[in-house]
C-alpha cells in the first residue's frame, strides 16, 4: 500500500467509523430514515412463504466468492440474507435449499441455518445436506447448481453475492424450470447476466442494504445511512477535482 | 465471583481483523502477525476445503442411497472423487496419474463448459429483448450494436466513426461502472467496519 492509499483508508474509517456510531445513536433514539423502495426487496420477503403454501422449496444460491478475499463483504451481505430466509423457514418448516461455490462459506452458511433452527427451538430438525457445496470453483459451480434447479421441487431462486459470467448457467436452468428469480451481486460480469434473466435485481451496493431491507437491524440501518453520506461527499470531492482541474488546467 | 458472558468470538474477530489491518500501514510488529494470521486463513480455508469435500459425499451418497432421479450420476461423482483421493493421497500432488486427471478430465470438461456461456449468454440477450420491450432493453441492443460495430475494420469513413462513436459509448459505460464500483466499495467498506466494531456477527448468535 502507498501513502496515498492509506491516507485515504484511513479518512474514510475516521470518516466513516464516527458517522456509524452517530447514526446509530440517532436510530437508536428513534429515528428511522425514509429506505426508498427497491423492487427485489418487496419479492424477497415473501419467498419463504410462498415455498411453505406450495410444499417446495426456496433455492439460496450464496455464489462462489468466500470469506477469505476481496469478494468476502458480498458473501457477508448473502449470509445476512441467508438469516432472515433462515428464521422464516424454520419458523413455519421450509427451510431453504442453500448452495455454494466456495468451501469457506459452507461452514459459516451452516452454522446461520442451524442457529435459525435452535432460536426456533427445534435445533434437531437441521439437517448438515440443507447447505450444500456444490462445487469448490465458480463454473462447476453453476453447471451443478443448473442441474439441481432443473430435479424440480424448487420454489423459486435467489442467487445473492459473488457471480460472474458463470451466472448465466445457473439463471438459464432456473428459467427451463419456470422459477421467479431473484438475483444480485457487485461483480459487472454477473450485473450484465442478471439483467437479461433475473426477474428483480440487486445491483451493485443494493446487496449491502439486504440486512436493512430484510432484517431492519438499527446496524444496517445506520450503514446504509452512513453510506449514502460519505457518497455524497465523495460525489462532491470528485465535481470540485473536476471543476479545479477544468478552470485551472 | 461470576465473570460476565463474554462474545469472544465477535473480540476475537475483532482483534484479529484489526491487527490484519494495522498491518498495512506498514508497522513491522503487525505486519509480521498479519503475515502469520494470513497463513492461519490458508490452513483453515483447506480444513473448510475438506469438510466441503465430506458435504459433497454425504449430498450424493444420500442421492444414490435413495435412488433419486440422477442418482447414477451422483455415484459417478462419488467413486470419481474417492479414485482421485487415492491417486492423490498415494503418489502426491505432483504424480502423474493425479496430473492425469487435471490434464485430461478436469481441464477439458472445464474449457467445454466455459465454451457453452457463449451460446447460453446469447439466447439469454435474445430472450430479454423478446421479452422485455423496454427502455433499458432498447439500450441493451443499442449498446451491443455499437460495441460489435465499432470493433468490425469497417472500410472508408465508416470505420473511423463507428470508432468514434464506440469510444463515446463506451466513455459513458465506464462513468456508470465506476459509480457501480465506488458504491460497492463503500459497501465493502461499511461490512469490514461493522465486523471490526462487532455490529455484525454472521460467526455466531
Amino acid at each position: 500500500m502507498n501513502t496515498y492509499e492509506v491516507i485515504a483508508l484511513l479518512f474514510l474509517f475516521v470518516l466513516f467509523a464516527p458517522l456509524l456510531g452517530l447514526t446509530t445513536v440517532r436510530l437508536r433514539r428513534g429515528w428511522r430514515p425514509v429506505l426508498r423502495p427497491i423492487s427485489a426487496f418487496r419479492t424477497l420477503p415473501g419467498q419463504v412463504g410462498r415455498s411453505a403454501e406450495t410444499g417446495q422449496t426456496l433455492h439460496v444460491a450464496l455464489g462462489s466468492g468466500g470469506l477469505g478475499g476481496s469478494e468476502a463483504a458480498a458473501s457477508l451481505a448473502a449470509l445476512s440474507a441467508l438469516r432472515a430466509f433462515a428464521e422464516e423457514g424454520a419458523a413455519t418448516e421450509t427451510p431453504p435449499l442453500v448452495t455454494v461455490g466456495e468451501a469457506t462459506l459452507l461452514p459459516v452458511a451452516q452454522g446461520v441455518v442451524q442457529r435459525a433452527y435452535r432460536h426456533q427451538g427445534a435445533p434437531a430438525s437441521f439437517k448438515m445436506t440443507q447447505v450444500q457445496l456444490v462445487a469448490p470453483g465458480a463454473l462447476p459451480y453453476a453447471a451443478g447448481t443448473m442441474h439441481l434447479l432443473k430435479r424440480g421441487q424448487i420454489s423459486a431462486n435467489v442467487m445473492l453475492g459473488t457471480f460472474g459470467l458463470e451466472a448465466a448457467f445457473i439463471t438459464r436452468g432456473g428459467a427451463e424450470a419456470g422459477l421467479e428469480q431473484v438475483a444480485g451481486t457487485g461483480r459487472l460480469e454477473g450485473l450484465s447476466v442478471f439483467y437479461t434473466s433475473a426477474d428483480d435485481l440487486l445491483i451493485g451496493e443494493e446487496l449491502f442494504a439486504v440486512g436493512a431491507y430484510l432484517r431492519q437491524r438499527i446496524a444496517d440501518i445506520a450503514s446504509l445511512v452512513t453510506q449514502d453520506l460519505i457518497r455524497f461527499l465523495l460525489v462532491l470531492v470528485i465535481l470540485a477535482a473536476v471543476l479545479v482541474k477544468t478552470l485551472l488546467g | 465471583m461470576r465473570f460476565p458472558r463474554l462474545p469472544w468470538l465477535v473480540i476475537f474477530t475483532s482483534a484479529f481483523g484489526l491487527v490484519t489491518l494495522l498491518g498495512y500501514l506498514s508497522i513491522p510488529v503487525f505486519q509480521q502477525i498479519q503475515w502469520v494470521l494470513v497463513q492461519w486463513v490458508v490452513v483453515i480455508a483447506a480444513f473448510a476445503l475438506i469438510l466441503g469435500f465430506f458435504n459433497v459425499l454425504q449430498v450424493h451418497l444420500e442421492r444414490v442411497a435413495r435412488q433419486e432421479s440422477g442418482w447414477f450420476y451422483s455415484l459417478v461423482l462419488v467413486l470419481t472423487a474417492i479414485t482421485v483421493l487415492i491417486f492423490g493421497l498415494g503418489g502426491g500432488p505432483g504424480d502423474e496419474p493425479f496430473l492425469w486427471f487435471f490434464r485430461w478430465v478436469l481441464l477439458p470438461l472445464g474449457a467445454s463448459i466455459a465454451a457453452l456461456l457463449v451460446f447460453i449468454l446469447t439466447y439469454a440477450a435474445y430472450r430479454t429483448l423478446r421479452l422485455r420491450r423496454q427502455t433499458g432493453g432498447l439500450i441493451f441492443l443499442l449498446s451491443a450494436i455499437v460495441i460489435l460495430v465499432g470493433r468490425i475494420a469497417l472500410v472508408g469513413p465508416a470505420g473511423p466513426l463507428a470508432t468514434w462513436f464506440r469510444d463515446r459509448w463506451l466513455a459513458a459505460a465506464i462513468g456508470g461502472m465506476r459509480g457501480l464500483i465506488l458504491g460497492v466499495a463503500l459497501g465493502t467498506i461499511a461490512t469490514g467496519l461493522r465486523l471490526l466494531l462487532g455490529a455484525e456477527r454472521v460467526q455466531s448468535e
